[in-house]
Formats: C-alpha cells, sequence, structure tokens
C-alpha cells in the first residue's frame, strides 16, 4: 500500500486550476464579525491548541473493549489520571438501579503514553451488558463525585461471534475474481501479463489487499492464516460462515502461483502503482504476474497454509487436502535447498520463526521427521537471538539496515511476532523433542520481557522493535535499551517498478500478532496472566486506546474517517469487518490517529488477519 | 515464572495525558445547505498544517477536488483553531474536506467525515419527528414500551383522578412536564407552519394530536394550563412504569397549579397556532385548540406579566389570537407585551450592549438552558406577522441591536461562532467577560434560582446542563432576524449554531443520536426498566462548561448526555427555518 493518492494530490494541485480561494476572514466580515481574532495563512505553521489548559475542558472517557469480554477473560479499564480517580464501577444495563454489581481500584501504570489509571475487573464473571463508571471530582465544590461513564459493553460467551462474522465478511466483499461477494464482482478475469514473458492467462481469485487491488504474497497470503484460525477455533462457524469455501477462495489464487520448481510467485502487482491515469485497476490489463520467488518468509507461510488446511479439511475434503500437502511439500522441498535468507546469510528472527511454523505443521501434517528436524534446528537458532531482556533480536549483530526493501518494513511492521509464534508452535506440538526445555525456557525468559514491557504503558502494548544498536531516530529508552511502539516516521519502501518512497503503517497487525503469541504462550506456559494481556491487544484495537476508538469499521465505536482511494472508480466501499492500520506513531512515539491517512486509517490484510486470527482466539480463551 | 522488572516505562512519559495528539477536522457531521454557510475547523496539536484545503466531490469519478480555500488561524475563547470557509460552493452531492499537514510526507492528507450539500435538512427533521413517536406515553403503537401509563394520573393536591393519558415522555425519564414536553409542540408546529409537504404536515399533525391529547387535559376547567403535569415537584415523581390499571399504588402524582404566565402563553400560542396551520383539515379539533387558546388567554390576561420570558411569548400569544381570530383586544395585548419586552433591551453606552434583562429591575439577564429561547423567538414572530399592519421600526431596531451588538460580538470571540447562554452573571457563578460584562457560553456549575427558568433548582442546588437548546433557540432567533432585516450574515451565524450541535465542537461529537458519526453514551436514568432505548433523532443536552467556561463533555451524565424535548425541538426548527430559507434561494 503505497498509496497512489500521495502524488495524485501533489498533481492535482498544479494541474486543476482551482477557485478563488474564500479566507476565513471574507467569510467572518460577511457575518459582521470584525476579524481581530484571525491570522492570516502563513501563521499556520505552529500547531494549534498547544495551551491546552486554557482553552480546553475535560474529555473524560474510561476506555473499555467496545465489544467486551467473555466471562472468563482479563477485563480491564483504563482513564486518564483524572483528580478524584480512585475507583471504577460497573453498573448492568438492563438490570434496574444504578448499583454497581462490581466496585474495583484504580492503581497507577505506566506512564509511556502519559498518566493513566488501570482497574481490573477480571473477576467479575456474569454475563449480562454493562457500563463502566469512574467518579471523578465534581467541577462544583461540595458536591458528590461526578460519573464518568463508559460506552456499553457486553460479557458473554459468545460475545465475539457477531464480530467474527463481520471480519470474515471483509474477505468476502473483498474476493477478486468472479466470486459471489465481490463488491464490484467480476472483476480480474482477463489475462495477466507475465514478467518473464510467458504465456499471459487469468489468473483468479484471492482478495484485494487493501483500497487497492494488489495481490502479492507479501500483502495477502497471511490472510488465510486469520481464516484457518477461525475455522480452528470455532468449528462451530464453519458451515455458517462458509470458511471452508473462503480459504479456498484464497489458496486457490496462491495455489496458481506456486511455479514448477516448487516456490510461489510474488504475485500479482501494479504495472505501474502511482500512474493511475495510465492504468484503469479494474482492468486486468493494468497488472502483471511478477514471478521471482517470493521473499523466504512468505515461502514459510505458504508451506505451513497448505499444512493446515490440509489437516484441517482432511475429514471434510480429502482431495483438497491432499492437494494442499503436497503443494506444501514440493515448496518446502525449493526452500530445503536455498542458502541463507532473503537478507544475507544469516536467516532473520522473521524467517527462523516462520520456518519453525512451516516445518510443525508439515510434521503434525505427514509425520514425516525430516519436518520436525527441520522446524527443530529453526527453532534452536531462533533460542539463539534472544537477549538477556528476554526479546528476539532480528539477528546475530546489528539490525539490517532497510535502504530499500518492499518486503522487510512490512515483516517489521506487522509480521514479526510470527517470529515468537514459530517458537510457540515447536514449543506446543514438538513437546517430546530433546531440545523442548530450551524453548520454554526461552518463552519463559520472553514472558518476563512481555511482562516488563506492557507494564510501561497503560494499554499494555509492546514495543514494536527493540534497537540493538543506536537507533536512527528518537526513541524511548532506559537502562541502555532503546525501543519505540510505532513505527519510525522515516522508513521507506521499494514498490517494484519504482523508486523508494516514504511508508507508514498502524500497529494494529502487530499487536494482534503479539496478543496470539500471548494467547498460546498463556497455555504453553500455564500462565493465565498471559491471556489477559493477549486480551489488552485485542482491547486496545476496538477502543481502549487513548482515542477511545474501535479501528474495525462496523465494530465498537468513533472509527476514525476510513481511507478513500482516489483513483479507483467505483471505489472500495467502507466494508464491515474491515480492520484499518491503527494508530501511527509521532516523532515521539506518541499514538496518533490521522483521519483518512492510508497509513492509520486504510484497511490492508496484513492487520485484517492479525486482528481476526486474535479475535479467533479470544474467543475460546479462558 | 520468575519475573523481573526491567524498569521500564519511567522515561518519557509525558506530563499529562491531556495532550492526546490530535488532527482533527470538525464539520457539520450532517452536512450544509446549497446557499448557506459552510465553515468547519480543523486543529492540530502535533503537526503543522498547510493552508490550503479542498473539497473532495465523493460522487464523481476523475478530477474530484471540486473547491480550494485556505485555511485562518483563528485565536479565541476556546483556544487556537484553523477555520475554513467554503460558503460560495453551491452544488448538491456528496463530499468531504481535506487538509495538508506539512509534516506528512509526500503531500499526503487528512480528510474529514463524509457529509452532504444539500437543499434541506430533510434527514434530521424527519428523525426529529419520528423521535417524538418513540417518545408516545400512552396507548400508542409506537412508544417504545407502548402501552403505558394509561393510568396517569392522581392530582397531588386532592388525590383525585385526573385523565392525563398521552402526551409524550420528555427525556431520559418517563415524566412528561408540561412545560418542557409543550416545547415539542411548538417545535412541530413551526416546521410545520414553513413546510410546503402535504405529506410532512400530516405527519406532524398525527404527532401533533397525540401530544395535545395530553396538553389539553392539562387546561383547569378555569382556563389556566397546569404547572407541570406529571412532573414537577409532585412529592413522588412517578418516574417510572405504571400496571396501567387506575386506582392502584403506582398511579402517578400530577401537579396542577397554574402556570406561570408564560407558560400559559406558550399554551396559548401553540393551540392558535396549531387551529392557523391546520386550518380546513380537521374543523372540529382545530375548533377545540382554538377554544382552548381563547380560554386560557382569558385567564392570564388578568394577571401580571413581569419576566423575559412572561412578555416574549405573551406578545406571541397575543399575535396568534390576533391572527386566528381578527379581533383587536389581541393584538393590543401583543403590542404592549412586546415593548415591555423591548425595553428590557441594554441599550446604553456600556462596552457590551443589546442583550436583554430578566426583568425589568435589569439586574441580571435570563439563563437560555431549555425553553427560554421561546420568549425571543416568540417576539420575533410577532414582528413578523405584524410588520405588514403597523410600524414595527422600533422593534426591529430592538432586533437588529440584539443580533449586531449582542449575538455577533460574542460569537467572534471564539473559532465556533457560538454565543452565551448568559450575560450579566452573578458573582457566584464564575465565568468570562469581555469589556468589564460577565458572560458565560455554558451553564455555571452555581446556578441561583432565577425567576422564569425552565429548570427546578432549589437555591443552593447544582444544576448545569448543555447548551443545546439555547445554540438552536438563538439559530432561529437569527433566521427571523435574517428574513426581518435582510441580512445574510445572520443567517450564517445560525448555521453555526447547528452546526456545533451536529459535530463541529471541540469534542467532534454529534449530539443528535442516530445522525452524524459520533454520539457519545446515553445518560441511563436508573429508576426504570426497560430502559430508555436510544432513539435516532433524540437531542442531548450538550456540552456543558466547567468552573472556567471551557467546554467540557461528561459522557453518560445527564449534564451532557440526556436526550430533551426543548433540545429536539428546537434543533429541528433550526434546522427546518435554515432548510426553508434555502429553498427559497
Amino acid at each position: 500500500v503505497g498509496k497512489a493518492s500521495r502524488r495524485e494530490f501533489a498533481r492535482l494541485g498544479a494541474i486543476v486550476g482551482f477557485g478563488t480561494a474564500l479566507g476565513s476572514a471574507e467569510g467572518l466580515r460577511a457575518v459582521g464579525i470584525a476579524a481581530t481574532n484571525t491570522a492570516p495563512a502563513s501563521e499556520l505553521a505552529k500547531p494549534s491548541s498547544q495551551d491546552e489548559s486554557s482553552s480546553r475542558g475535560r474529555l473524560i472517557a474510561p476506555l473499555i473493549n467496545h465489544v467486551g469480554y467473555r466471562p472468563g477473560a482479563g477485563k480491564f479499564i483504563v482513564i486518564e489520571d483524572l483528580p478524584g480517580a480512585e475507583s471504577f464501577e460497573l453498573v448492568r444495563v438492563h438490570k434496574k438501579g444504578m448499583s454497581p454489581v462490581f466496585v474495583g481500584k484504580l492503581a497507577s501504570t505506566g506512564k509511556d503514553f502519559g498518566p493513566y489509571l488501570l482497574g481490573d475487573f477480571s473477576s467479575f464473571r456474569e454475563p449480562g451488558i454493562y457500563r463502566a463508571n469512574v467518579p471523578v471530582s465534581n467541577p462544583v465544590a461540595g458536591e458528590d463525585k461526578l460519573p464518568a461513564w463508559s460506552y456499553d459493553f457486553g460479557i458473554g460467551e459468545r460475545v465475539w461471534d457477531d464480530s467474527l462474522h463481520k471480519l470474515v465478511n471483509y474477505y468476502r466483499v473483498q474476493a477478486c475474481g468472479a466470486s459471489r461477494h465481490g463488491y464490484n464482482s467480476p472483476c480480474h478475469t482477463g489475462k495477466i501479463e507475465r514478467d518473464d514473458h510467458g504465456e499471459a492467462v487469468p489468473i483468479t481469485g484471492g482478495w484485494h489487499s487493501a483500497h487497492d487491488h494488489l495481490r502479492d504474497l507479501s500483502e495477502i497470503l497471511h490472510g488465510v492464516f486469520g481464516l484457518l484460525a477461525v475455522a480452528t477455533a470455532r468449528p462451530d462457524l464453519e458451515e455458517e460462515l462458509g470458511l471452508f469455501d473462503e480459504i479456498r477462495w484464497g489458496n486457490d489464487y496462491f495455489l496458481s502461483l506456486q511455479s514448477p520448481p516448487g516456490y510461489v510467485c510474488f504475485g500479482v502487482y501494479a504495472k505501474h502503482y502511482y500512474d493511475y491515469e495510465r492504468w484503469d485497476w479494474w482492468d486486468s490489463a493494468s497488472y502483471i504476474l511478477i514471478t521471482k520467488p517470493a521473499t523466504l518468509i512468505f515461502q514459510h507461510n505458504f508451506i505451513a497454509i497448505q499444512a493446515m488446511i490440509a489437516m484441517l479439511y482432511q475429514q471434510t475434503h480429502p482431495e483438497y487436502a491432499a492437494r494442499c500437502r503436497e503443494a506444501g511439500r514440493r515448496c518446502f522441498e525449493w526452500v530445503r535447498k536455498q542458502p541463507g535468507g532473503a537478507w544475507g546469510a544469516e536467516k532473520l528472527s522473521y524467517e527462523l520463526g516462520t520456518g519453525v511454523l512451516a516445518g510443525v505443521e508439515m510434521f503434525r501434517a505427514t509425520g514425516e521427521v525430516q519436518y520436525r528436524k527441520f522446524a527443530a534446528a529453526l527453532a534452536n537458532q531462533l533460542v539463539a537471538l534472544q537477549q538477556p531482556a528476554g526479546f528476539l533480536a532480528e539477528r546475530q549483530g546489528s539490525d539490517v539496515e532497510i535502504a530499500a526493501d518492499y518486503d522487510l518494513p512490512v515483516v517489521r511492521a506487522v509480521y514479526a511476532p510470527l517470529a515468537q509464534l514459530g517458537l510457540c508452535a515447536a514449543a506446543r506440538w514438538l513437546a517430546d523433542d530433546p531440545d523442548w526445555p530450551r524453548w520454554k525456557a526461552s518463552l519463559a525468559r520472553f514472558a518476563s520481557f512481555l511482562k516488563s514491557a506492557s507494564e510501561a504503558n497503560a494499554f499494555g502494548l509492546i514495543p514494536y522493535r527493540v534497537y540493538r544498536d543506536q537507533p536512527p531516530v528518537k526513541t524511548r529508552s532506559l537502562h541502555g535499551l532503546h525501543y519505540r511502539y510505532f513505527l519510525e516516521p522515516d522508513v521507506k519502501t521499494t514498490i517494484p517498478f519504482w523508486k523508494p518512497d516514504s511508508w507508514n503503517t498502524g500497529n494494529d497487525g502487530q499487536a494482534a500478532g503479539h496478543g496470539v503469541v500471548m494467547s498460546w504462550m498463556a497455555e504453553i506456559l500455564g500462565e493465565p496472566w498471559l491471556a489477559k494481556l493477549a486480551q489488552r491487544q485485542l482491547d486496545w484495537i476496538t477502543g481502549a486506546n487513548p482515542f477511545n476508538a474501535s479501528m474495525i469499521l462496523g465494530v465498537g465505536r468513533n472509527q476514525p474517517v476510513s481511507y478513500r482511494s482516489l483513483e479507483i472508480f467505483p471505489d472500495v466501499p467502507d466494508i464491515d469487518g474491515a480492520v484499518l492500520q491503527g494508530p501511527i506513531g509521532t516523532a515521539a512515539d506518541e499514538p496518533l490517529i490521522v483521519s483518512n491517512y492510508w497509513a492509520t486509517a486504510e484497511f490492508w490484510m496484513p492487520h485484517q488477519a492479525a486482528v481476526t486470527w486474535l479475535a479467533a482466539e479470544i474467543s475460546i480463551s479462558a | 515464572l520468575a519475573l523481573q522488572s526491567t524498569g521500564w516505562g519511567a522515561a518519557g512519559a509525558k506530563d499529562s495525558s491531556d495532550a492526546v495528539c490530535r488532527v482533527n477536522i470538525h464539520t457539520n457531521q450532517v452536512g450544509y445547505l446549497t446557499h448557506g454557510g459552510k465553515k468547519f475547523l480543523v486543529e492540530s496539536n502535533i503537526h503543522s498544517l498547510k493552508p490550503d484545503f479542498y473539497l473532495r466531490d465523493l460522487d464523481v469519478v476523475g478530477d474530484r477536488r471540486v473547491f480550494h480555500g485556505e485555511l485562518e488561524a483563528f485565536e479565541g475563547d476556546f483556544g487556537r483553531y484553523y477555520v475554513g470557509d467554503f460558503s460560495q460552493f453551491t452544488e448538491t452531492g456528496n463530499y468531504a474536506l481535506d487538509i495538508c499537514r506539512d509534516a506528512m510526507p509526500s503531500n499526503d492528507f487528512l480528510s474529514s467525515y463524509p457529509f452532504t450539500i444539500s437543499e434541506d435538512y430533510r434527514d434530521v427533521v424527519h428523525k426529529g419527528i419520528d423521535c417524538f413517536a418513540v417518545q408516545r406515553c400512552g396507548p400508542s403503537t409506537t412508544g417504545y414500551h407502548a402501552p403505558c401509563h394509561l393510568d396517569d394520573g392522581v392530582r397531588a393536591d386532592n388525590g383525585q383522578f385526573i385523565d392525563l393519558v398521552g402526551g409524550w415522555h420528555d427525556a431520559c425519564d418517563l415524566l412528561k412536564w408540561s412545560n418542557a414536553t409543550l416545547s415539542g409542540l411548538i417545535g412541530l408546529l413551526g416546521v410545520a407552519e414553513k413546510s410546503q409537504d402535504a405529506q410532512l404536515k400530516a405527519r406532524i399533525f398525527e404527532e401533533v394530536k397525540w401530544g395535545n391529547l395530553y396538553f389539553l387535559k392539562l387546561q383547569d376547567p378555569e382556563g389556566y394550563y397546569y404547572s407541570y403535569g406529571i412532573g414537577g415537584d409532585a412529592p413522588e415523581e412517578g418516574n417510572h412504569w405504571t400496571d396501567n390499571v387506575r386506582g392502584t399504588a403506582d398511579d402517578r402524582k400530577a401537579v396542577t397549579r397554574p402556570g406561570d404566565p408564560g407558560l400559559q402563553h406558550m399554551f396559548v400560542a401553540a393551540q392558535a397556532q396549531l387551529a392557523m396551520v391546520y386550518a380546513g383539515w380537521d374543523a372540529p379539533y382545530v375548533q377545540g385548540a382554538r377554544g382552548a387558546a381563547i380560554r386560557c388567554f382569558e385567564w392570564v390576561r388578568k394577571r401580571e406579566s413581569r419576566t423575559y420570558f412572561d412578555l416574549g411569548t405573551g406578545a406571541s400569544a397575543g399575535v396568534r389570537l390576533y391572527q386566528l381570530t381578527g379581533e383587536k383586544a389581541y393584538l393590543d395585548y401583543a403590542v404592549a407585551l412586546a415593548d415591555r419586552f423591548a425595553g428590557l433591551q441594554e441599550t446604553g453606552a456600556g462596552a457590551l450592549k443589546g442583550y436583554l434583562y430578566a426583568n425589568e429591575k435589569r439586574v441580571a439577564s435570563p439563563q437560555h438552558v431549555g425553553i427560554e429561547t421561546l420568549a425571543l423567538i416568540g417576539f420575533c414572530e410577532s414582528v413578523s406577522a405584524l410588520r405588514s399592519k403597523m410600524n414595527v421600526d422600533r422593534w426591529l431596531k430592538a432586533l437588529a441591536l440584539y443580533c449586531d451588538d449582542y449575538l455577533l460580538t460574542m460569537a467572534a470571540l471564539n473559532a465556533f461562532g457560538i454565543v452565551p447562554c448568559q450575560v450579566k452573571l452573578d458573582a457566584r457563578q464564575g465565568g468570562r467577560s469581555y469589556r468589564g460584562t460577565t458572560y458565560r457560553y455554558f451553564m455555571s456549575t452555581k446556578n441561583p434560582w432565577q425567576e422564569g427558568s425552565s429548570t427546578s433548582v432549589d437555591p443552593g442546588e447544582s444544576m448545569y446542563q448543555g447548551n443545546n437548546s439555547n445554540l438552536a433557540g438563538t439559530g432561529i432567533v437569527l433566521c427571523y432576524a435574517a428574513r426581518l432585516l435582510g441580512a445574510e450574515k445572520y443567517r450564517r451565524l445560525a448555521q453555526r449554531m447547528l452546526d456545533w450541535i451536529l459535530g463541529a465542537n471541540p469534542f467532534d461529537v454529534c449530539m443528535m443520536n442516530g445522525i452524524g458519526y459520533k454520539n457519545p453514551p446515553l445518560y441511563i436514568a436508573p429508576e426504570f426498566l426497560p430502559r430508555l432505548p436510544t432513539i435516532p433523532g433524540s437531542v442531548m443536552n450538550g456540552i456543558v462548561g466547567d468552573e472556567e467556561d471551557r467546554p467540557d463533555l461528561q459522557p453518560g451524565t445527564w449534564h451532557s448526555c440526556e436526550i430533551w424535548t426543548p433540545h429536539l425541538a428546537q434543533a429541528i426548527w433550526l434546522a427546518n427555518e435554515l432548510s426553508y430559507d434555502n429553498r427559497r434561494g
């Protein structure tokens, strides 16, 4: 998602003969107001609202998950550290009276995002619809405290079911090809040119990545993980959601990208992403199949996905399961012959983790020892990257410098938790391996890191990155560790056929990915607090963030203005269940939501997949 | 697990989380009118902005940016904002506003929520009317817990049964205050009066009849209208569901004392207006309304009108009856009260003038918190009705002074263009000062009881709520002023009152439920089940002020987030006034 609109906007400003500006001073004069308080446009260089205390009162908002919680889940409330805020209470919405059914204390918490208070009502398990109240100092002296109310939320066994329906709905509406549910179906059914000058043939299926229609593996392969997580966790929803059909809709496209040697290609991409005037993005002729192998991480993910489909649908769709298992085997044979990783002779933690997952899942699907050995070897390499503070380094030595790369920024920003997930997979499924104690101990050390890191802020977030070297940008730091919660603002990426350009993305996908890891670790280590922490990652995405905003369209409240692509017509609708990318970071690493800015407010499959995966885990957790 | 803290999180903390990073565009979340004012605000406490803004057409292919303007910084009472104005653009459609940030790479931009530019506020008005149907009390088929309160009620003074079935629940409670809910009737009639849509008028007539079922019952055989009905200061207020069986313990008490003259005037004006607006629709019904108005007038004419509210509504009552009957006695009454009303105006050489005093003692100004704006609206209606029959220059001059020297002056002090709810405050109330005159945009948290106020406050009691009805009512006044004085500037300012209610406010919240993008959580009344649902079209009290009169949103509290008939009635009335003028070009 490089976003053509960036260029388009600059160009439009120069090309289009805009009308005469109507300045506010003129407007004020039109209503008879002397424009004494206005300043000329040249003074807009200063941010507004700098002196908060003199101009603006409070916006008191107890922050909770807008959807709710399962009875056994971790349940937390966050609120700004306002005068008088000491405790909170829960009131049942559909019960007469306002007598609290639960009263809890608020406690100070990590101050990385400012002074907040945290309350825990995990012990309250009674199903129902509730709202939370935090009594704060009353602006009226001598009066009782003033209640500060949250939005209503649910507690129930199936409180996440509606959200899961919507999350899966996103896939349906983004289906590419002659689908039944795509928003402009049939689409992109014509022949797709190949960059190796092979015969152009139709390449249909898969899902549009975002507001654009790209279908490269880097962006959409991850989507299958989300659906597989739902299918695995919630077999009761299989038929209702048509999960096999949806998984197959995506996976048939990925299978079609597998080359004779076994690797999967990079995928279908725009011929010139920024030249929307020349290309019609609904026309198949605007796209090209890039036939080079996808980055190693995605080869690993392809293998894991094929193995997981094979296992999940062995009974109900044996022929398709066999086909997937074979595809996984062929890709694995290609992968095992590749020396090193995509970014050097040494495989990065992300490559190791996804490799472990691929090996584990193939072992589970086939029972063949070669896969187990492969996974165990990579798991041990992964453990070797663990630092004294508990986090995994990217590689031995210094971090990789990203000068101009398409995949690594996305991997770091969104897929990084797959490294730990690989280790979890080894610890979960290879329990009789002689190295299993090492993996479990490593996860225990990582759990210690998660605890410390999550307590540094009120929302339980984990840093996106801990720097090994002197960081190039402003970071938070303590005891020699430098870290950021959000992507550096000056990251550049290189999309195919274009020069390096600035790129950013929100933290929803990474928070969700961490949540999935926490959920697995809770089970592996027998530590329920990790399941609670996993819930908090979903809380961040659906309302418990400084903006009181849910980042899933149609789920929760106060979503930011979603990005609209200007270069596509018919353009992309707001899709129920679409996951926006989430808050980005300022230079000082403070969270920021910018309405309509693609890095914050565009939906995108990497985030969609991770959040769907976490929601599926949470829907059965505890 | 042996968990060891690494001491994270101690560094880099901000001093206050009040400084949550914000880059927001505040618009009317519903939209704007083709020929109306179109302003929006931008705030950024993190990034600098480029001055350009663009209006983007969401309905067309290709060149979608259809207007370019420049933001201007505005430093005022609520802080620093950037203000944009695209009033010159008049095409209907669906749009968004785009703003550039200096700090964003490659000219990326942020956008407002989509909004419409339309000929009218049809959706706002229709949703608002439908809200009344959900609030119906009695044997309706539309009330949210119908049939209900079929056993209303029992006189609080003598315990006798009195049939008060019908009407509308007033707020998030189940009460039917005779003054506040009567403002609903007046608002609906205000919409109907200017409507050329027979279907809409018929729909309103149906709703008006439902409300009036109750209001007519609140008229005593002696002619006066009861002070509170089901509500007010009854020993047991009756905020509960009942068994619908008369004579049982849960029957609700009714306060049947005579209301103040201002309330009588409201009743007279409403019944007379109903009879005029629906003349020829249902002759027996209209005749009944006319008779009710005359009987009430005969009672109130013998009482002394003293307050701002008594006088303004009295002028309206007299004029409405004069229009209905042609009898000069009503005209004389109206003229006398209108003159006295205009006489409340501060015209002196002080720094701020044009505002009105609460009574002829000329000490304090009225506090606009609910139905008080009906006094000024009534005055405007009177001027409008009489200007073709007599010389009304003195009143027009007063109105111009009020709008120019008071409203426009005060609106220029803040970026949002809203106006105070009160000037000349009691010293205890705290507030702002403009050249020696104190004022507040929002009700003080320390409100002394004031004669004629629509809120029941005991001395020393803390009572404050949002400012939506003040803004909506003032907007209606400005629409009248625009027509009477031929000045578009007033209508432009009226638009900004509606903009605030529908989203152009510091918290980016739309205070009409079921419309716009961000509604705060509704207040829950604790006393009864089933709870009040969130009714589309209902209007919440609005943003309140802290001790220093800074805007303060209190989610879920009754102060900010209880729905109330006066806000609803005047909000849809204002939306219709603006629509009416817009359609006329």
